[in-house]
């Protein structure tokens, strides 16, 4: 019997495209986002909300992800702004060669680009193991999730760049403790930004979006 | 304005749920590190698992198995070794475990910790006869 010493992370591979992808980024100057949350918690329907805006003010694609179907893309192409599925069969995320493939494959010239924004595949454990190669990391959590997700699932919220707070409508109506969520928020992911929106009724958004338009100015500094 | 740009990109094999996906990019390693050896049998992995990956210990063995099975490996033992999560503060450099992930720095209460361990899974070595 003989032992051999690999010493190899397994998902070397994903990290090394991720970094090629950042470098791309950084060249063409575009400031690339990652959104993750639950499914359900309002991820497309941000963009759909804020996509009139987004179109204005950049030259933005999105890139969605899900298991199955193509209803995001969809969406947000309606709301008016150029869209693709990645649909991912059975994985629960998406990772930086799927991200990589896609740019290929739909022939997306990142100098044409300002903005790109990769919608995850709805879910609060997995994604936050993959790197894109994204400069802004962006959680969405919502009022009928709960309170305590952030520290449920720290590490989704742990080095969150943004972190975003949807159906802030339904107040008055779940019981929610903000400031609890708040809290939590706090020692996972203290320099996070914070918003509390309703894609529904638009409130926060425009002050999320002014925020996103910050991050525009430098993203090759935002990355960590 | 609608814009009309609907090819999906599937993604179909290779990747299914996440420890399908991290016993995959084991099988793709271990391929390339048996390929440079002459003829032998693999009888062992030895792995470490971040306690912060997110991988489920049984999940991964199961798929490992059934990938390994399809790779006319059989009889291969699989160890774990598990990696614990250790974080460094940048503001004084204190390296260590918490008690939770409230990321706030034992000794001079910063905030600005980094994980420094405990998020990755590793193939460690493997044993062949």
């Amino acid at each position: 019997m003989k032992q051999i010493d690999v010493k190899q992370k397994v998902l070397n591979r994903h990290q090394e495209v991720a970094q090629q992808l950042c470098r791309r980024f950084d060249s063409a100057a575009v400031l690339a986002i990652n959104i993750m949350g639950s499914p359900g918690c309002g991820k497309t329907a941000l963009l759909e909300i804020a996509a009139s805006r987004l179109a204005d003010s950049c030259r933005t694609v999105v890139l969605e992800g899900d298991l199955q179907t193509d209803n995001d893309a969809q969406r947000v192409c309606a709301a008016g702004l150029r869209a693709y599925q990645i649909n991912t069969d059975s994985a629960c995320h998406l990772d930086a060669l799927m991200v990589e493939r896609s740019l290929k494959l739909n022939k997306i010239n990142l100098d044409d680009l300002d903005l790109l924004v990769i919608e995850n595949v709805g879910n609060l454990v997995c994604p936050a193991g993959f790197d894109l190669g994204e400069h802004c990391r962006i959680v969405m959590s919502s009022l009928p999730e709960g309170f305590d997700k952030p520290a449920k699932y720290p590490r989704m919220f742990y080095k969150a760049d943004c972190v975003l707070l949807n159906k802030i409508d339904l107040l008055g109506v779940l019981d929610f403790d903000k400031d609890a969520f708040w809290r939590f928020v706090e020692q996972v992911a203290p320099k996070a930004a914070r918003f509390e929106i309703s894609c529904k009724t638009g409130t926060g958004t425009d002050a999320w979006l002014d925020w996103l338009r910050q991050r525009k100015r430098s993203p090759s500094e935002t990355r960590d | 304005m609608a814009i009309l740009c609907l090819r999906v990109l599937t993604f179909d094999g290779a990747q299914t749920v996440h420890e399908m996906s991290v016993a995959t990019g084991i099988m793709n390693v271990l391929h390339s590190k048996l390929s440079k050896l002459a003829s032998c049998r693999l009888t062992a992995l030895q792995l470490s698992l971040g306690e912060l990956s997110g991988i489920d210990r049984d999940s991964l063995c199961f798929a490992l198995d059934t990938l390994l099975a399809d790779a006319d490996y059989n009889g291969v033992e699989i160890r774990f070794e598990l990696t614990p999560a250790t974080f460094k503060c940048s503001v004084c450099n204190w390296q260590g475990r918490l008690e939770s992930f409230a990321l706030t720095c034992p000794e001079c209460a910063g905030q600005d910790l980094d994980i420094i361990a405990g998020q990755d899974v590793t193939l460690e070595g493997i044993e062949v006869e």
